[in-house]
Protein backbone atom coordinates (compact mmCIF):
# COMPACT_ATOMS: atom_id res chain seq x y z
CA UNK A 1 0.00 0.00 0.00
CA UNK A 2 1.36 3.25 -1.08
CA UNK A 3 0.41 6.91 0.92
CA UNK A 4 -2.32 7.89 -1.89
CA UNK A 5 -3.80 4.58 -1.55
CA UNK A 6 -3.62 4.98 2.34
CA UNK A 7 -5.01 8.34 2.11
CA UNK A 8 -7.98 7.12 -0.67
CA UNK A 9 -8.89 4.60 1.70
CA UNK A 10 -8.30 5.96 4.98
CA UNK A 11 -12.23 5.66 5.96
CA UNK A 12 -12.60 2.01 5.52
CA UNK A 13 -9.79 1.76 7.87
CA UNK A 14 -10.67 3.82 10.32
CA UNK A 15 -14.58 3.39 9.89
CA UNK A 16 -13.61 -0.66 10.19
CA UNK A 17 -15.41 -1.16 6.46
CA UNK A 18 -12.39 -3.64 5.71
CA UNK A 19 -11.60 -7.02 5.75
CA UNK A 20 -9.00 -8.46 8.16
CA UNK A 21 -6.50 -9.04 4.84
CA UNK A 22 -7.46 -5.09 3.99
CA UNK A 23 -6.89 -4.18 7.91
CA UNK A 24 -2.50 -5.46 7.82
CA UNK A 25 -2.27 -4.00 5.43
CA UNK A 26 -3.18 -0.72 6.74
CA UNK A 27 -1.44 -1.25 9.96
CA UNK A 28 1.70 -2.11 8.22
CA UNK A 29 1.54 0.75 6.14
CA UNK A 30 1.22 3.01 9.29
CA UNK A 31 4.19 1.32 10.84
CA UNK A 32 6.55 2.26 7.89
CA UNK A 33 4.80 5.69 6.93
CA UNK A 34 5.72 8.28 9.52
CA UNK A 35 3.54 10.92 7.41
CA UNK A 36 0.55 8.73 7.04
CA UNK A 37 0.87 7.33 10.81
CA UNK A 38 0.85 11.06 12.23
CA UNK A 39 -2.40 11.91 9.53
CA UNK A 40 -3.77 9.16 11.40
CA UNK A 41 -3.10 10.32 14.98
CA UNK A 42 -4.30 13.76 14.03
CA UNK A 43 -7.60 12.67 12.77
CA UNK A 44 -7.79 11.00 16.29
CA UNK A 45 -6.92 13.46 18.23
CA UNK A 46 -8.78 15.82 16.56
CA UNK A 47 -12.07 13.94 16.27
CA UNK A 48 -11.43 13.25 20.01
CA UNK A 49 -11.64 17.59 21.23
CA UNK A 50 -14.14 17.51 18.41
CA UNK A 51 -16.66 15.09 20.45
CA UNK A 52 -15.41 16.80 24.21
CA UNK A 53 -16.91 20.61 22.78
CA UNK A 54 -19.33 21.37 24.79
CA UNK A 55 -22.63 20.42 24.16
CA UNK A 56 -25.43 23.03 24.08
CA UNK A 57 -28.15 22.48 26.75
CA UNK A 58 -32.48 23.40 25.59
CA UNK A 59 -33.40 26.21 27.14
CA UNK A 60 -35.56 25.62 30.18
CA UNK A 61 -39.00 26.57 28.99
CA UNK A 62 -38.25 24.28 25.66
CA UNK A 63 -40.57 21.71 26.84
CA UNK A 64 -43.38 24.17 27.67
CA UNK A 65 -43.29 25.61 24.09
CA UNK A 66 -42.82 22.31 22.87
CA UNK A 67 -45.99 21.30 24.67
CA UNK A 68 -47.52 24.60 23.57
CA UNK A 69 -46.63 24.30 20.06
CA UNK A 70 -48.68 20.42 20.20
CA UNK A 71 -51.58 21.60 21.67
CA UNK A 72 -52.31 24.12 19.46
CA UNK A 73 -51.40 21.88 16.73
CA UNK A 74 -55.37 20.75 15.49
CA UNK A 75 -56.01 24.72 15.16
CA UNK A 76 -54.12 24.26 12.26
CA UNK A 77 -55.69 20.96 10.74
CA UNK A 78 -58.24 21.58 8.16
CA UNK A 79 -61.77 20.42 9.73
CA UNK A 80 -60.77 20.93 12.89
CA UNK A 81 -60.30 24.41 14.02
CA UNK A 82 -59.40 27.29 12.10
CA UNK A 83 -58.06 27.26 8.73
CA UNK A 84 -55.66 29.31 7.27
CA UNK A 85 -55.90 33.36 7.49
CA UNK A 86 -56.28 33.77 3.72
CA UNK A 87 -58.96 30.60 3.21
CA UNK A 88 -60.61 31.97 6.05
CA UNK A 89 -61.58 35.19 4.68
CA UNK A 90 -62.56 33.85 1.08
CA UNK A 91 -64.80 31.42 2.16
CA UNK A 92 -66.49 34.00 4.70
CA UNK A 93 -66.81 36.12 2.17
CA UNK A 94 -68.38 33.38 -0.34
CA UNK A 95 -70.97 32.35 2.36
CA UNK A 96 -71.70 36.02 2.69
CA UNK A 97 -72.42 36.27 -0.86
CA UNK A 98 -74.63 32.72 -1.04
CA UNK A 99 -76.74 33.79 1.75
CA UNK A 100 -77.11 37.44 0.23
CA UNK A 101 -78.35 35.58 -3.05
CA UNK A 102 -80.54 32.89 -1.24
CA UNK A 103 -82.69 35.83 0.72
CA UNK A 104 -83.18 37.77 -2.80
CA UNK A 105 -86.53 36.23 -3.52
CA UNK A 106 -87.80 36.51 0.03
CA UNK A 107 -86.89 40.78 0.18
CA UNK A 108 -87.77 41.07 -2.98
CA UNK A 109 -91.80 39.28 -2.35
CA UNK A 110 -92.09 40.99 1.08
CA UNK A 111 -95.92 41.02 1.29
CA UNK A 112 -96.75 44.95 2.02
CA UNK A 113 -99.44 45.29 4.86
CA UNK A 114 -102.10 47.85 3.54
CA UNK A 115 -104.12 49.42 6.54
CA UNK A 116 -107.15 50.72 5.91
CA UNK A 117 -108.65 52.55 8.50
CA UNK A 118 -112.12 50.83 9.25
CA UNK A 119 -115.04 52.80 8.06
CA UNK A 120 -118.61 52.80 9.53
CA UNK A 121 -121.29 52.97 6.67
CA UNK A 122 -124.64 53.41 7.89
CA UNK A 123 -127.97 51.16 5.84
CA UNK A 124 -129.36 53.07 3.82
CA UNK A 125 -133.40 53.42 3.68
CA UNK A 126 -134.89 50.72 1.33
CA UNK A 127 -136.68 53.48 -0.80
CA UNK A 128 -133.48 55.03 -1.11
CA UNK A 129 -131.80 52.22 -1.78
CA UNK A 130 -134.01 51.09 -4.19
CA UNK A 131 -133.96 54.74 -6.43
CA UNK A 132 -129.78 54.98 -6.15
CA UNK A 133 -130.24 51.50 -7.39
CA UNK A 134 -131.67 53.00 -10.51
CA UNK A 135 -129.61 56.03 -10.24
CA UNK A 136 -126.46 54.46 -10.01
CA UNK A 137 -123.97 54.87 -12.91
CA UNK A 138 -122.60 51.99 -14.18
CA UNK A 139 -119.00 52.38 -12.81
CA UNK A 140 -120.90 51.74 -9.07
CA UNK A 141 -122.74 48.69 -10.22
CA UNK A 142 -122.91 46.45 -7.43
CA UNK A 143 -120.64 43.27 -7.24
CA UNK A 144 -120.32 40.83 -5.08
CA UNK A 145 -119.61 41.06 -1.34
CA UNK A 146 -116.11 39.09 -0.72
CA UNK A 147 -115.88 38.27 3.28
CA UNK A 148 -113.00 35.42 4.13
CA UNK A 149 -115.13 31.84 4.46
CA UNK A 150 -113.45 31.41 8.26
CA UNK A 151 -111.60 33.38 10.34
CA UNK A 152 -107.47 33.57 8.91
CA UNK A 153 -109.09 31.72 5.94
CA UNK A 154 -107.46 33.78 2.73
CA UNK A 155 -109.88 32.08 0.26
CA UNK A 156 -112.60 34.44 -0.63
CA UNK A 157 -116.39 33.54 -0.90
CA UNK A 158 -119.23 35.64 -2.33
CA UNK A 159 -121.81 37.43 -0.20
CA UNK A 160 -124.69 37.57 -2.90
CA UNK A 161 -126.43 40.22 0.49
CA UNK A 162 -124.05 42.78 0.61
CA UNK A 163 -123.94 45.37 -1.59
CA UNK A 164 -122.77 48.39 -1.77
CA UNK A 165 -120.99 51.38 -3.88
CA UNK A 166 -117.49 50.41 -2.82
CA UNK A 167 -115.79 46.75 -2.28
CA UNK A 168 -115.69 46.21 1.60
CA UNK A 169 -113.39 43.63 2.70
CA UNK A 170 -113.12 42.19 6.11
CA UNK A 171 -110.47 40.27 7.73
CA UNK A 172 -112.65 38.21 10.63
CA UNK A 173 -109.62 37.08 12.48
CA UNK A 174 -109.15 40.61 13.39
CA UNK A 175 -112.22 41.86 13.24
CA UNK A 176 -111.80 45.11 11.63
CA UNK A 177 -113.46 46.11 8.62
CA UNK A 178 -111.82 48.04 5.32
CA UNK A 179 -113.03 49.63 3.00
CA UNK A 180 -111.83 50.54 -0.49
CA UNK A 181 -112.89 52.09 -3.92
CA UNK A 182 -112.74 49.96 -6.46
CA UNK A 183 -109.95 50.87 -7.89
CA UNK A 184 -107.51 51.25 -5.15
CA UNK A 185 -109.51 48.50 -3.29
CA UNK A 186 -108.52 45.89 -5.75
CA UNK A 187 -104.71 46.60 -5.83
CA UNK A 188 -104.90 46.67 -2.57
CA UNK A 189 -106.69 43.36 -1.65
CA UNK A 190 -104.44 41.84 -4.17
CA UNK A 191 -101.18 42.96 -2.24
CA UNK A 192 -102.95 41.60 0.63
CA UNK A 193 -103.85 38.30 -0.34
CA UNK A 194 -100.11 37.71 -0.50
CA UNK B 1 -41.49 -7.97 20.25
CA UNK B 2 -45.41 -8.33 20.95
CA UNK B 3 -44.15 -10.39 24.26
CA UNK B 4 -42.22 -7.11 25.26
CA UNK B 5 -45.32 -5.04 24.77
CA UNK B 6 -47.55 -7.37 26.58
CA UNK B 7 -45.09 -7.19 29.45
CA UNK B 8 -44.92 -3.22 29.40
CA UNK B 9 -48.38 -3.18 29.30
CA UNK B 10 -49.07 -4.85 32.74
CA UNK B 11 -45.81 -3.25 33.86
CA UNK B 12 -47.62 -0.39 33.05
CA UNK B 13 -51.10 -1.13 34.47
CA UNK B 14 -49.42 -1.57 37.89
CA UNK B 15 -47.86 1.86 37.63
CA UNK B 16 -43.89 0.68 37.05
CA UNK B 17 -43.73 1.09 33.70
CA UNK B 18 -39.98 2.01 33.71
CA UNK B 19 -40.10 4.03 30.00
CA UNK B 20 -36.69 4.20 29.80
CA UNK B 21 -36.18 1.17 29.15
CA UNK B 22 -38.56 1.16 26.40
CA UNK B 23 -36.63 1.06 22.98
CA UNK B 24 -37.85 3.53 20.83
CA UNK B 25 -39.94 0.98 18.32
CA UNK B 26 -41.75 0.50 21.71
CA UNK B 27 -42.48 4.02 22.33
CA UNK B 28 -43.94 4.20 18.78
CA UNK B 29 -46.42 2.05 19.56
CA UNK B 30 -47.36 2.99 22.35
CA UNK B 31 -47.61 6.54 21.57
CA UNK B 32 -49.17 5.22 18.37
CA UNK B 33 -51.77 3.70 21.29
CA UNK B 34 -52.56 7.15 22.43
CA UNK B 35 -49.87 7.27 24.97
CA UNK B 36 -48.84 10.83 25.34
CA UNK B 37 -46.08 9.66 28.26
CA UNK B 38 -44.63 7.84 25.17
CA UNK B 39 -44.09 11.05 23.30
CA UNK B 40 -42.40 12.87 26.29
CA UNK B 41 -40.02 10.10 26.24
CA UNK B 42 -39.07 10.10 22.53
CA UNK B 43 -38.04 14.00 23.12
CA UNK B 44 -36.45 13.60 26.00
CA UNK B 45 -34.31 11.19 24.69
CA UNK B 46 -33.42 12.63 21.60
CA UNK B 47 -33.78 16.82 22.24
CA UNK B 48 -29.57 16.94 23.35
CA UNK B 49 -28.41 15.09 20.46
CA UNK B 50 -30.91 16.42 18.10
CA UNK B 51 -29.68 19.99 19.17
CA UNK B 52 -25.93 18.97 18.99
CA UNK B 53 -26.61 17.73 15.90
CA UNK B 54 -28.15 20.90 14.59
CA UNK B 55 -26.22 23.29 15.93
CA UNK B 56 -22.94 21.61 14.88
CA UNK B 57 -24.77 21.84 11.49
CA UNK B 58 -26.20 25.05 11.59
CA UNK B 59 -24.02 27.24 13.90
CA UNK B 60 -26.96 29.49 15.71
CA UNK B 61 -28.49 28.18 19.45
CA UNK B 62 -31.64 29.58 19.41
CA UNK B 63 -32.10 28.78 15.91
CA UNK B 64 -31.12 25.07 16.54
CA UNK B 65 -33.60 25.10 19.27
CA UNK B 66 -36.79 26.28 17.14
CA UNK B 67 -35.57 23.84 14.42
CA UNK B 68 -35.67 20.69 16.80
CA UNK B 69 -38.91 22.09 18.29
CA UNK B 70 -39.95 22.00 14.57
CA UNK B 71 -38.48 18.50 14.31
CA UNK B 72 -40.53 17.25 17.14
CA UNK B 73 -43.62 18.62 15.77
CA UNK B 74 -43.05 17.00 12.94
CA UNK B 75 -42.24 13.86 14.38
CA UNK B 76 -46.18 14.44 16.62
CA UNK B 77 -47.90 15.33 13.41
CA UNK B 78 -46.55 12.67 11.02
CA UNK B 79 -45.77 9.36 13.17
CA UNK B 80 -48.75 7.55 12.34
CA UNK B 81 -47.02 7.35 9.05
CA UNK B 82 -43.63 5.73 10.10
CA UNK B 83 -42.65 2.62 8.53
CA UNK B 84 -42.38 0.78 12.04
CA UNK B 85 -39.71 -1.64 9.93
CA UNK B 86 -37.06 1.39 10.03
CA UNK B 87 -35.27 2.81 12.26
CA UNK B 88 -36.68 5.20 14.34
CA UNK B 89 -33.54 7.72 15.35
CA UNK B 90 -32.79 7.63 11.28
CA UNK B 91 -36.28 9.03 10.75
CA UNK B 92 -36.10 11.56 13.43
CA UNK B 93 -32.09 12.67 11.97
CA UNK B 94 -33.76 12.91 8.57
CA UNK B 95 -35.99 15.28 9.52
CA UNK B 96 -33.93 17.32 11.71
CA UNK B 97 -31.19 16.98 8.72
CA UNK B 98 -33.61 18.39 5.95
CA UNK B 99 -34.41 21.32 8.23
CA UNK B 100 -30.87 22.21 8.58
CA UNK B 101 -30.24 21.98 5.11
CA UNK B 102 -32.93 24.35 4.55
CA UNK B 103 -31.74 26.35 7.28
CA UNK B 104 -28.71 26.87 5.88
CA UNK B 105 -30.01 27.37 1.96
CA UNK B 106 -32.34 30.01 3.79
CA UNK B 107 -29.36 31.86 5.18
CA UNK B 108 -27.25 31.61 1.89
CA UNK B 109 -29.55 33.99 0.24
CA UNK B 110 -29.23 36.27 3.35
CA UNK B 111 -25.51 37.36 3.48
CA UNK B 112 -26.04 38.85 6.73
CA UNK B 113 -26.67 36.36 8.77
CA UNK B 114 -23.20 34.91 9.67
CA UNK B 115 -22.42 31.63 11.00
CA UNK B 116 -19.27 32.19 12.84
CA UNK B 117 -20.44 35.66 14.17
CA UNK B 118 -23.48 33.89 15.76
CA UNK B 119 -21.70 30.87 16.82
CA UNK B 120 -19.18 33.21 18.20
CA UNK B 121 -21.78 35.13 20.54
CA UNK B 122 -23.27 32.05 22.10
CA UNK B 123 -19.74 30.46 23.27
CA UNK B 124 -18.52 33.50 24.98
CA UNK B 125 -21.94 33.69 26.74
CA UNK B 126 -22.54 30.17 27.41
CA UNK B 127 -19.04 28.59 28.06
CA UNK B 128 -18.95 26.74 31.06
CA UNK B 129 -16.77 27.99 33.86
CA UNK B 130 -13.43 26.46 33.96
CA UNK B 131 -11.61 25.87 36.87
CA UNK B 132 -7.85 25.83 36.92
CA UNK B 133 -6.13 22.36 36.44
CA UNK B 134 -3.10 22.15 38.44
CA UNK B 135 -1.69 19.36 35.96
CA UNK B 136 -1.53 21.98 33.31
CA UNK B 137 0.65 24.34 32.73
CA UNK B 138 -0.79 27.83 31.77
CA UNK B 139 0.71 27.62 28.57
CA UNK B 140 -1.07 24.04 28.10
CA UNK B 141 -4.35 25.45 28.93
CA UNK B 142 -4.18 27.69 26.64
CA UNK B 143 -2.88 25.16 24.09
CA UNK B 144 -5.73 23.24 25.16
CA UNK B 145 -8.24 26.03 24.61
CA UNK B 146 -7.20 26.99 21.54
CA UNK B 147 -6.53 23.48 19.98
CA UNK B 148 -10.75 23.38 20.88
CA UNK B 149 -11.48 26.59 19.03
CA UNK B 150 -9.46 25.37 15.96
CA UNK B 151 -11.16 22.09 15.85
CA UNK B 152 -14.70 23.67 15.91
CA UNK B 153 -13.50 26.41 13.24
CA UNK B 154 -12.27 23.48 11.64
CA UNK B 155 -15.39 21.35 11.30
CA UNK B 156 -17.51 24.95 10.57
CA UNK B 157 -15.08 25.50 7.62
CA UNK B 158 -16.30 22.13 5.90
CA UNK B 159 -18.76 22.67 3.22
CA UNK B 160 -22.18 22.05 4.36
CA UNK B 161 -22.81 18.12 2.99
CA UNK B 162 -19.19 17.18 3.92
CA UNK B 163 -20.09 18.73 7.25
CA UNK B 164 -23.35 16.95 7.82
CA UNK B 165 -21.96 13.53 7.29
CA UNK B 166 -19.04 14.23 9.69
CA UNK B 167 -20.44 15.15 12.25
CA UNK B 168 -23.64 12.01 11.88
CA UNK B 169 -20.54 10.05 11.81
CA UNK B 170 -18.40 11.13 14.58
CA UNK B 171 -20.32 13.20 16.48
CA UNK B 172 -23.60 10.62 16.49
CA UNK B 173 -21.52 7.47 15.54
CA UNK B 174 -24.08 7.22 12.71
CA UNK B 175 -22.75 4.01 9.83
CA UNK B 176 -22.66 4.53 6.78
CA UNK B 177 -26.16 3.47 6.09
CA UNK B 178 -27.98 5.56 8.60
CA UNK B 179 -25.68 8.74 7.26
CA UNK B 180 -26.86 7.60 3.14
CA UNK B 181 -30.78 6.86 4.67
CA UNK B 182 -30.66 10.12 6.69
CA UNK B 183 -28.53 12.50 3.62
CA UNK B 184 -30.41 10.63 1.10
CA UNK B 185 -27.06 10.07 -0.97
CA UNK B 186 -25.62 6.86 -1.99
CA UNK B 187 -22.87 4.78 0.05
CA UNK B 188 -20.32 5.83 -2.26
CA UNK B 189 -20.57 9.52 -1.83
CA UNK B 190 -20.74 9.18 1.36
CA UNK B 191 -17.46 7.16 1.83
CA UNK B 192 -16.16 10.29 -0.50
CA UNK B 193 -17.37 12.87 1.30
CA UNK B 194 -16.00 11.80 4.63
CA UNK B 195 -13.03 11.25 3.12
CA UNK B 196 -12.29 14.57 1.64
CA UNK B 197 -13.91 16.02 5.28
CA UNK B 198 -11.04 14.37 7.03
CA UNK B 199 -8.80 15.81 5.05
CA UNK B 200 -9.85 18.84 5.01
CA UNK B 201 -10.14 18.87 8.53
CA UNK B 202 -6.89 17.54 9.53
CA UNK B 203 -5.60 20.20 7.22
CA UNK B 204 -6.64 22.37 9.23
CA UNK B 205 -5.98 21.33 12.53
CA UNK B 206 -2.54 19.42 12.23
CA UNK B 207 -0.24 23.03 12.74
CA UNK B 208 -2.33 22.56 16.58
CA UNK B 209 -0.80 19.02 17.19
CA UNK B 210 2.92 19.53 16.13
Amino acid sequence: MNCEEFHERYSEYRDERTAADGLREFERHLEECEACARYHRVICRGVEVFRDLPSPSPSPDFYDRLKHRIYHLEDGIPGAGSWPTGSAAVLAVAAAGLLALAWVPFVSQVPVEVQLQPVSVERPDAAVERSAERETPSLFQSGPFLTPSRSGDRSWRSDGDRQGSSLLWRDEGSSSMGVSTLGSGSAGLSRGLR
Amino acid sequence: MAEAIDLNAQREERGRVDWEELDDAQLVERYLEGSERAFHQLTERYHDRLLNFIYRTVGDRDRSEDLVQETFVRVYRHLHRFDPDKKFSTWIYTIASNLAKNELRNRSRNPLVLFQAIKKNWDDDHRPLQWEDESYSPDDLYKKRFLRETVEEAVEELPEHHRVVFVLREMEGKTYEEISEITGVTLGTVKSRLNRARNKFAEIIAPMLE
